[in-house]
């Protein structure tokens, strides 16, 4: 049925705002050496989702929007 | 229609997994323990290990529902050689006296929901692939899904690129009623990428993209829309209660109609910064969809090293949305020439779609009870939020406050 073309340059904006701030990040990183990673490896140094799967699944029936919780790596690569 | 009994047996066999699980990795510890002659015996070193987890979340809020959802995990992984295996098993047992149940003159109704998932990773060197698969069962709704992941190392692991699809179909019918006389079908194809970057000793940052492809019909069968003449909604505020809507609204209440298409888009950014003695982590969301949703969701932990075995946490979360293009407070007919009327091609009357904004403010604790030296190999969490939502432009009700509490306890055997 119908859809709404507004999404549409959204989508196109997230896009290039998703690439904009890659770039901007990865430009803005030191390099961390494994020898140099002690804080990192704390256990609650994570950017997983910190929500279980109850709680996302509340979320999800409890607001019209969802997405972003997958799809990061968490840790700090030290393995 | 009750299914406490069958969740009970659910759950007895959920606890009796876990009780097995633990039984085992207890009784190998009292082996190794009473060994007659360690000296002799071969160093214990395993090549991997077994990693355990039951959680039960609790959710009650002041519209009179009610949610338990208990979960049992279990990962064997062995990191040397870089794979892991995975597993969970998760049960929802809902029960509803809510505006939404009352005003079609309906009973409390309970519902109980099962959900397991599988998950396989393969990752020996900087490259690594992962396998997912997960079900969820209502008596009425059925879902599968599976998916595939890879992800790259780069620059000495400062940086990971993850690109991730899965597929979902679920299939919604009405309770009493076989899939094959009633039921439609929902596709979901879903795309993310995620870049995590270690931006310096003490700071990691991580962006995420999704797009969500939906195709099928999602109404709900059970939902029936209040009609109204024109001019209706001058006279019927938000929040009006159940008695107003039956003064004025028609006798006929047609089922919710959902556009067939939906795609959803979203970023979301992720920072956890280590302090001497605690970790801020902080993330925003950003989402838009096809449908004209658009929503904004911020959420703050500042962990605290209250000892070596205990953490704590405040937690704030703000999530706030406008409504679909199609969402009316008060949907009105059209009348036709000749008296008949006719209903408006799109209606909803999920609250979820409308306008609101939900603040939450909570906490959690982290206890590391394992033996010294191996503190974190039995880790509990207790978490405790409250949740007040506001809907702007809704029938029934403007507010709601919610619970959400949470126990699980985390092992390694």
């Amino acid at each position: 049925m119908s859809r709404t073309p507004a999404a549409t340059p959204f989508a196109v904006m997230t896009f290039v705002t998703f690439l904009v701030t890659m770039v901007a990040t990865a430009a803005g990183c030191t390099h961390v050496a494994p020898y140099q990673r002690q804080k990192l490896a704390h256990p609650t140094m994570t950017v997983s989702d910190p929500a279980g799967p109850g709680e996302a699944h509340l979320r999800a029936v409890q607001e019209g929007a969802t997405g972003g919780a997958s799809g990061a790596e968490s840790g700090c690569g030290c393995n | 229609m009750s299914h406490r009994p069958a969740f009970a047996g659910r759950l007895a066999a959920v606890s009796l997994a876990f009780v097995t699980l633990f039984g085992v990795g207890q009784s190998r510890g009292d082996d190794e323990g009473s060994a007659v002659k360690p000296a002799e015996s071969p160093p214990s070193h395993r090549e991997y290990r077994v990693l355990a987890a039951l959680e039960t979340a609790t959710y009650y809020d002041t519209d009179h529902t009610a949610v338990v959802s208990p979960t049992i995990a279990a990962t064997v992984e062995n990191p040397t050689a870089g794979w892991s295996i995975g597993g969970r098993y998760l049960v929802d047992v809902v029960s509803a006296a809510s505006v939404d149940v009352v005003s079609t003159a309906s009973k409390r109704w309970n519902e109980v929901r099962t959900a397991g998932s599988l998950a396989a990773n393969y990752k020996p060197g900087n490259f690594g692939v992962g396998l997912t698969g997960g079900y969820s069962f209502e008596p009425d709704y059925h879902s599968y899904s599976g998916g595939i992941t890879t992800n790259v190392d780069f620059d000495q692991k400062n940086r990971n690129l993850l690109l991730g699809y899965s597929h979902g179909r679920d299939t919604i019918g009405r309770h009493f009623t076989p899939f094959s006389i009633y039921s439609h079908t929902l596709d979901k194809n879903a795309f993310n990428a995620g870049l995590t970057f270690v931006i310096d000793r003490s700071t990691l940052f991580a962006l995420v993209g999704d797009a969500i492809y939906e195709r099928g019909d999602q109404s709900k069968p059970y939902r029936y829309i209040p009609m109204f003449t024109p001019g209706s909604y001058k006279t019927l505020a938000a929040g009006a209660s159940i008695d107003e809507v039956n003064a004025a609204r028609l006798s006929e209440k047609p089922l919710e109609q959902l556009p067939l298409a939906r795609d959803r888009y979203a970023i979301t950014g992720r920072i956890a910064k280590r302090y001497d003695a605690s970790t801020l982590r902080v993330s925003e969301r950003v989402y838009a969809d096809t449908w004209g949703l658009k929503a904004s969701t911020t959420d703050l932990q500042w962990l605290v090293d209250v000892s070596e075995s205990i953490i704590v946490w405040p937690h704030l979360r703000l999530h706030a949305q406008n409504s679909v293009t199609f969402w009316k407070r008060v949907y009105e007919v059209t009348f036709q020439p000749g008296g008949a009327w006719t209903f408006p091609a799109l209606r909803t009357g999920d609250r979820e779609l409308s306008a609101l904004t939900t603040a939450t403010l909570g906490g959690g604790m982290r206890w590391s009870i394992g033996p010294a030296l191996k503190r974190d190999e039995w880790v509990l969490t207790f978490q405790v939020d409250a949740n007040w939502t506001h809907f702007f432009d809704a029938l029934f009700i403007k507010d709601r406050l919610s619970t959400l509490a949470i126990v699980g306890i985390a092992a390694e055997l």
